[in-house]
């Protein structure tokens, strides 16, 4: 009886050490990475800081963070500064190490955007007539972009002057350009400036045309003009 | 709960109808002290954030509010429902039914321009069945025994995540852990040993206290649709811990089946 209860004992005991055991064998779990950025969406050049001060990890502390920028840039430490000077999307991702070699990622994709060109443009011959701007029915004007800038190139120049008598768009490309009105009124010219990422900007200044009648009627109620 | 622990101890019962001899039928309530250890890293992190979110707003002229941690999981209440046999007046075998619940949650809001909705909620249940035995060391009418057995463990977490951050808030923030609703279900099989200290009051009542200590790893929990629990966001399935100590106090209904006699012939 005492053997059978000896055995008995040593299988309770074996179970209370399986037990144990199994508690003493489990993995431990991941940290969770979680970073805060100042900026997700800025046209370049930008500083960008980020915090990982908000990764946490059940196996004691993060002992470790590094960076990637995807830019090609690294950095380490749990907050770090970081300059984008090229356009482009790239994938912030940050890898926590915690005491116990486990490891957690967590990333955000920045948007580091061109910036846009300025369009801008002057045009002559051009009145000041009782302190309006003028300019003359049936006189050659040009028009000039070459204000227009960007952080690199501009590399085309659109202006749109409306619809000739026949209904056609009367457009024109290039820094410089000449125009003439025949009718008199107010004229919306249209520049649009686009540079060497592909990026576009327009501006528009209104034309006072002033003079007489034009030598045809106008029959279709927009402005007939010539451009060069 | 209590219909799955009434049929399988129908099923004991029925099972040893034709044994004669002594059966007990115990039942037990108390604490239960439950790891659950992923489902804590997740407080653990959101508590980090709301903290985060708190001191953010506590000086942030155009939002007010503040959101309390969510409390740790694992500490709840354990019941049970046991048959056991006893073999000789110190062996028994028999089984089990046990239920562990614990939940943690919290809710509330940052007012700034619109309203941004906090609420998290996780809440779990365990019910376990286990086949095993008791031994009685010490019977000088306070009996000291061991208890130890195999077992099944099906979890389950209901877990709700609304975390609206407010617009006003300056940074962005990422790695922050899914939204969203859901029932997460799985199972492993683990085991459980203990010891217990047991009182005769009556012939056939016997009152006393149990500390069980379960060893049990459910690897992963899925929904309905096989979508692995996902606390931390990285694309892995978590699984969760159930180690941990239950304290419970019993009382046990002994029924003599044997032609013979009663328990204390047993004992």
């Amino acid at each position: 009886m005492k053997r059978r209860k000896l055995v008995y004992l040593l299988a309770t005991v074996c179970l209370v050490a399986g037990s144990i055991s199994g508690c003493m064998q489990l993995q431990p779990t991941n940290p969770q990475a979680m970073f805060t950025a100042s900026e997700d969406q800025l046209v370049i050049p930008f500083t960008a800081s980020f915090d990982a001060t908000l990764s946490t990890s059940p196996n004691g502390e993060v002992t470790s963070y590094v960076w990637n920028f995807g830019d090609g840039g690294s950095d380490t430490g749990p907050v770090v500064d970081h300059i984008y000077a090229q356009d482009g999307d790239y994938d912030v991702v940050l890898t926590i190490f915690d005491a116990e070699g486990r490891t957690s990622t967590a990333s955000m994709r920045i948007q580091a955007m061109n910036p846009l060109p300025i369009a801008d443009f002057t045009y002559s011959p051009k009145s000041n007539l009782e302190e309006e701007i003028v300019i003359s029915a049936s006189e050659w004007v040009t028009f000039d972009a070459s204000a227009s800038t960007d952080d690199e190139d501009v590399v085309s120049y659109h202006w749109y002057f409306g619809r000739e008598s026949d209904g056609d768009i009367m457009e024109a490309d290039g820094p410089v350009v000449t125009c003439r009105f025949l009718y008199a009124g107010s004229h919306s010219i249209v520049l649009t400036v686009t540079d060497n990422d592909g990026d576009s900007t327009s501006c528009t200044q209104q034309v006072t045309v002033i003079g007489g009648p034009p030598c045809y009627p106008d029959t279709t109620g927009d402005y007939p003009w010539t451009c060069q | 709960m209590k219909g799955l622990a009434s049929v399988l101890l129908g099923i004991i019962l029925m099972g040893v109808a034709g044994i004669a001899g002594p059966l007990e039928l115990g039942f037990g309530a108390g604490p239960s002290f439950t790891s659950l250890d992923s489902f804590n890293e997740s407080i653990g992190a959101f508590n980090t954030l709301l903290e985060h979110l708190n001191e953010t707003f506590d000086v942030h002229p155009d939002v007010t509010g503040t959101v309390a941690p969510m409390p740790s999981m694992g500490t709840g209440l354990y019941l049970s429902a046991a048959e056991q046999y006893w073999l000789t007046d110190w062996f028994a075998l028999g089984a089990h039914v046990e239920y562990m619940g614990s939940s943690s949650a919290t809710t509330g809001v940052y007012q700034g321009s619109e309203t941004s909705q906090i609420d998290l909620s996780y809440r779990s249940h365990v019910v376990g069945v286990v086949l095993g035995g008791d031994v009685t060391f010490v019977d000088l009418g306070l009996s000291l025994g061991a208890t130890g057995g195999v077992g099944y463990f099906y979890t389950i977490l209901d877990r709700n995540v609304i975390l609206q951050i407010p617009a006003e808030y300056p940074d962005v923030i990422a790695g922050l852990p899914p939204e969203g609703e859901g029932r997460f279900t799985g199972g492993a099989f683990g085991l459980e040993a203990g010891i217990s200290l047991t009182y005769p009051i009556l012939d056939w009542l016997t009152i006393g206290t149990q500390v069980i200590y379960r060893s049990a790893q459910v690897g992963s929990l899925e929904t309905s649709q096989g979508i692995g629990l996902d606390l931390n966001g990285d694309g892995q399935s978590e699984s969760v811990s159930l180690n941990g100590l239950a304290v419970q106090f019993t009382f046990s209904i002994n029924i003599d089946l044997s032609p013979g006699g009663g328990k204390e012939s047993l004992q």
